[in-house]
């Protein structure tokens, strides 16, 4: 149990890092777009990476570890929650639900895709 | 670098914490437990970033730590796409509905509650 732990804590550090340099390096782009496009994005390719990994033959901790751990740690719900609730309480519904939508139909269509890999 | 270690560190507590929950229920309908551990941060992360700096003398490493790393990592997108597929490619369609449904629904709702509750406990300014 506790391997399993230590394997996802290990791969979330990753994920996390890797999330946190792409939001500080995409944050001209949020301007451009109008929308949160930095976690758009890593919640769109880790979907996609997460099919690939779950369906893949890779051994079961390679899998926990890229799969639970990295994808995992650099997706997010909390932050794509609040972006969403930000942008509706500032009056631009529009842009939230097309973020939610696209988040949504997006990451469906990404994981899907993944698995098929 | 400060901000980067906090996060790695924060993240590993976040995504273990989540592995952990994962590993001790044991329910027949297991993917509930992503519904809880969303809905749960995305009511937390408000009070992170907003209300804790506020209150107590955190320095913003650990701010960012604690919201990036814990909540982020804590929290994760990736699992509720893949358990929404594989419940919809085993035509358990009810259940995509509900899974969609409260992962969202209930996630707004959760976060706005964040949003609203941890601004009204921010420390009003003294004249």
């Amino acid at each position: 149990m506790w391997q399993m732990i230590l394997t996802v804590s290990a791969g979330a550090a990753l994920g996390a890092l890797i999330r946190y340099s792409a939001t500080e390096l995409a944050k001209p782009l949020n301007q451009r777009f109008n929308l949160p496009i930095a976690t758009l994005i890593i919640n769109l390719v880790g979907a996609g990476l997460l099919g690939w990994d779950m369906t893949s033959d890779l051994a079961p901790m390679w899998q926990l570890f890229i799969g639970t751990g990295i994808m995992g740690g650099l997706t997010t719900f909390s932050t794509m929650i609040n972006e969403i609730i930000l942008l509706a309480r500032n009056h631009h519904l529009k842009t939230a639900s097309t973020y939610l939508g696209v988040s949504l139909v997006g990451g469906l269509l990404m994981v899907w895709l993944g698995t098929l890999l | 670098m400060k901000k980067i270690i906090a996060i790695a560190l924060f993240a590993m507590l976040g995504g273990g914490l989540r592995e952990w929950l994962g590993l001790l229920v044991s329910w027949p309908q297991h993917f509930w437990i992503t519904v809880i551990i969303n809905v749960t941060g995305a009511f937390l992360l408000s009070f992170v970033t907003t209300l804790l700096p506020a209150r107590l003398p955190v320095s913003p490493a650990i701010v960012t730590g604690m919201s990036v790393g814990l909540v982020g990592s804590f929290t994760t997108f990736s699992t509720f796409t893949l358990e929404t597929l594989q419940l919809w490619q085993r035509g358990q369609t009810g259940l995509v509905l509900a899974y969609v449904g409260a992962s969202l629904g209930l996630g707004l709702l959760a976060g706005l509650a964040g949003n609203l509750l941890s601004e009204h406990w921010l420390p009003t300014e003294e004249f």
